[in-house]
């Protein structure tokens, strides 16, 4: 509170309308919540231009790393495939002595082809976006022996879906590469001391889209500063939100609607329903005092349909219970403070339109909203005292 | 008031917590993949259609550039086990002859591919493939991959028999199990009934195992050139003996949709024949003859045969027989002794 005193500026405090000056929770409001959430809104906008322009993820990848140890070399299962099903692998050997040779075949057919091998190189996965992970694979020993007579070349045999060969380097184009596809490179002979760079290259088609976020959350803090500035600073009771701090009491009474449903209407309320108090609108004139004291000593009210009304028996009514009658019409205070009887016949709850819950609502909200007016009132006078 | 202070304090932290975390997040080409590995268990086929037809039409084509130059060392390259034996042998016949024999024919297009699901070697590939232009049936082809390093080579052909039921296999895109030769819950496992067959060819139906198979064309048809040889050679008190030898090492087996075991084997036979009466014994048919290469004759005529034979082998289950629904046989070598 002392900080929000000492931010006033002096004109404010000498202003002499006091109902035109804006209230402190509305000052905070406006004047610092409302600038960070502003301020937070533009930078999460200006962040998700930077993410969908300058920052925007490549949607080529190529990862590239210098592969040297073993005649062959294979990728891992998946890995063709890590970032699109289009994938290019290039191999560049260091030497150009031997023919290199690139196929695709399945997991279990490459794994078979080096199975005989005592080791051979793996591409694992990426280590950074640029590079390629390897790892050194070694025999399963699961391999058949092979008739030297029978053998075949690496590019002549059956198992490889693609296959190219060259002495310069050799790129290959896999376009729909599934999860089982893998690349089996074959150096040549002696091909392994010398190695060869390999590099896989992708086009993303489907780039992570990290600008959406930002614009999302820009837009939401746009309208939470929105809100700051309007709704949020305008004082509680000044909001058109219904905030029901009494609590009402549950009668056993039936709504009109109800009782008009079942017959009822004109009909007597059940003995066991505590009935109504005369007392209506009574606190506009009373003031202060008075709704403190309702408030406190709430009770059901009714609304008085008169063309309802046997007037005749309500005279004859009034007449037998002159004095009991007499302080309830004269003394409301007194009159709330009489327990209600059942046996009053002017409290017909024939006559309510509205449900007596909804009434204690109303006149719980009412009693609230002149606390704050006498809160409001004394802060200023407290103000301008100073 | 100091409620409405607690808010201001939250916001203010909560406004600091989002740009802490949100400044992070600028400038990045997001989480590095890692490939992982497929987890299904399920078996996938070897090969796809495509490819059993590229590596079929590839054995087909080198087999047709050989069969016209009637040279048998092309073969090598594509074939193996008894139908390289058969194929070299009508070959060398088509030398003399002048033309191949019409069971030789390999019809181009398939009825129905069974591509098996073997992680390791070897793998086998059992082709049907349709009639050939002059009607006749159904040839069962066997493509064999020895190992990872080898390639596909057709290794039996076996000619399915007129109007038999095949059994049904897994599509190929699924793929079918392969067999062993001890698998079992079969009325037998697969090299007994090799050399139960084998016993049956030689004995007919004084075979012991006689019951055990159905009656099929391959026997009845043995049992007939038998009997009329049978006939010629008992007129001039000759004898003849016929052995046949189950080969279990040349044995290709495929599981059946069914849980049977088609088995394709070989079976390897001597015909001996004897001429009594001091007379010579001569080939008994043109093959033979032009195997012999030679108008010599003694009184002994030894006759080696390569016999395919094609089983199918249902599930042990009460009279479940076994049944023969393809056979290929061809002599390969002719001596007089």
């Amino acid at each position: 509170m002392s900080v929000q005193e000492q931010t006033k500026s002096p004109d404010q405090e000498s202003e002499p309308k006091r109902a035109a000056r804006p209230t402190r929770h509305a000052m905070i409001m406006r004047g610092i919540v409302t600038p960070i959430f502003g301020l937070l809104a533009v930078a999460s906008v200006v962040l998700g231009v930077l993410n969908a322009t300058m920052w925007k993820p490549s949607s080529e990848i190529t990862a590239t790393s210098t592969i040297v140890g073993a005649r062959y070399i294979v990728t891992d299962p998946g890995v063709l495939s890590l970032l699109d099903k289009k994938v290019t692998l290039s191999v560049n050997p260091a030497s150009t002595k031997t023919q290199t040779c690139v196929a695709l075949g399945s997991s279990k057919d490459v794994a078979g082809w080096v199975a005989s091998e005592s080791s051979y190189m793996r591409i694992s996965g990426l280590q950074s976006w640029n590079t390629l992970a390897t790892q050194t694979g070694k025999a399963t020993g699961q391999n058949t022996a092979t008739n030297e007579a029978d053998a075949v070349a690496f590019k002549d045999s059956d198992m490889w879906s693609q296959v190219k060969c060259g002495k310069n380097g050799v790129m290959l184009t896999s376009e729909k590469t599934d999860d089982s596809t893998m690349a089996i490179i074959d150096l040549g002979k002696g091909g392994g001391s010398t190695g060869a760079t390999v590099s896989l290259n992708w086009v993303r088609s489907q780039v992570p889209d990290f600008a959406m976020p930002f614009y999302l959350s820009g837009g939401l803090l746009a309208v939470v500063a929105i809100l700051c500035a309007s709704v949020f600073a305008m004082p509680p009771h000044k909001r058109r939100k219904r905030m029901v701090e009494g609590k009402a009491t549950i009668h056993t009474d039936l709504s009109f609607a109800e009782r008009a449903e079942q017959g009822l209407v004109n009909a007597k309320l059940p003995e066991s329903a505590p009935s109504r108090k005369h007392r209506r609108h009574a606190s506009h004139r009373r003031g202060r005092k008075a709704a403190e004291e309702e408030s406190v000593e709430m009770t059901s009210p009714v609304i008085v349909d008169p063309s309802a009304r046997n007037l005749v028996a309500d005279q004859q009514a009034q007449a037998a219970q002159e004095p009991a009658q007499q302080s309830a019409w004269t003394e409301p205070g007194a009159a709330v403070a009489e327990h209600p009887s059942p046996a009053q016949p002017l409290d017909e709850q024939a006559t309510s339109v509205i449900t007596s819950d909804e009434l204690q609502a109303y006149f719980a909200r009412l009693a609230q909203e002149v606390e704050h007016t006498d809160a409001g009132e004394s802060n200023g006078e407290e103000e301008s005292n100073r | 008031m100091i409620k409405r202070w607690n808010t201001v304090t939250k916001m203010g932290v909560a406004a600091a917590a989002v740009l802490a975390l949100v400044l992070p997040l600028g400038a990045c080409e997001g989480q590095l993949p890692t490939a992982t590995e497929p987890s299904s268990s399920k078996a996938t086929p070897d090969l796809t259609e495509a490819q059993e037809k590229k590596t079929r039409t590839k054995i087909l084509k080198t087999l047709d550039k050989a069969d016209e130059a009637r040279s048998a060392d092309e073969y090598k390259t594509v074939m193996g086990g008894p139908q390289l034996e058969i194929r070299t042998s009508q070959v060398t016949i088509a030398q003399k002859s002048g033309s191949m024999n019409k069971y030789a024919t390999i019809p181009k297009d398939v009825a129905q591919v069974v591509i098996p699901t073997e992680d390791g070697w070897p793998r086998s590939v059992f082709t049907i493939t349709t009639t050939t232009e002059d009607q006749q049936s159904q040839r069962l082809l066997v493509l064999n991959q020895n190992s990872a390093r080898e390639n596909y080579k057709l290794v039996a052909m076996a000619r399915l028999f007129d109007g038999v039921s095949m059994p049904k296999f897994e599509v190929p895109t699924s793929g079918s199990q392969m067999g062993t030769a001890k698998d079992e819950g079969l009325v037998t496992t697969p090299s007994d009934a090799l050399t139960q067959y084998a016993d049956v060819l030689q004995n007919g139906s004084n075979s012991k195992y006689a019951s055990t198979f159905a009656d099929d064309m391959l026997r009845q048809r043995i049992a007939t050139l038998t009997n009329t040889v049978q006939e010629g050679i008992a007129r001039n008190n000759g004898t003849q003996e016929q052995t046949f030898t189950a080969v279990p090492d040349q044995m290709w087996i495929m599981r059946t949709a069914d849980g049977g075991d088609l088995v394709v084997g070989r079976i390897d036979s001597v015909w001996t024949r004897k001429a009594g009466d001091g007379r010579e014994s001569q080939p008994a048919s043109d093959d033979e003859k032009i195997l012999y290469n030679s108008e010599s004759y003694t009184s002994t005529m030894k006759v080696t045969y390569v016999n395919v034979v094609a089983l199918y082998i249902p599930q042990a289950a009460d009279g479940a027989q076994i049944t023969a629904v393809g056979a290929d046989r061809q002599p390969v070598k002719v001596e007089a002794l």
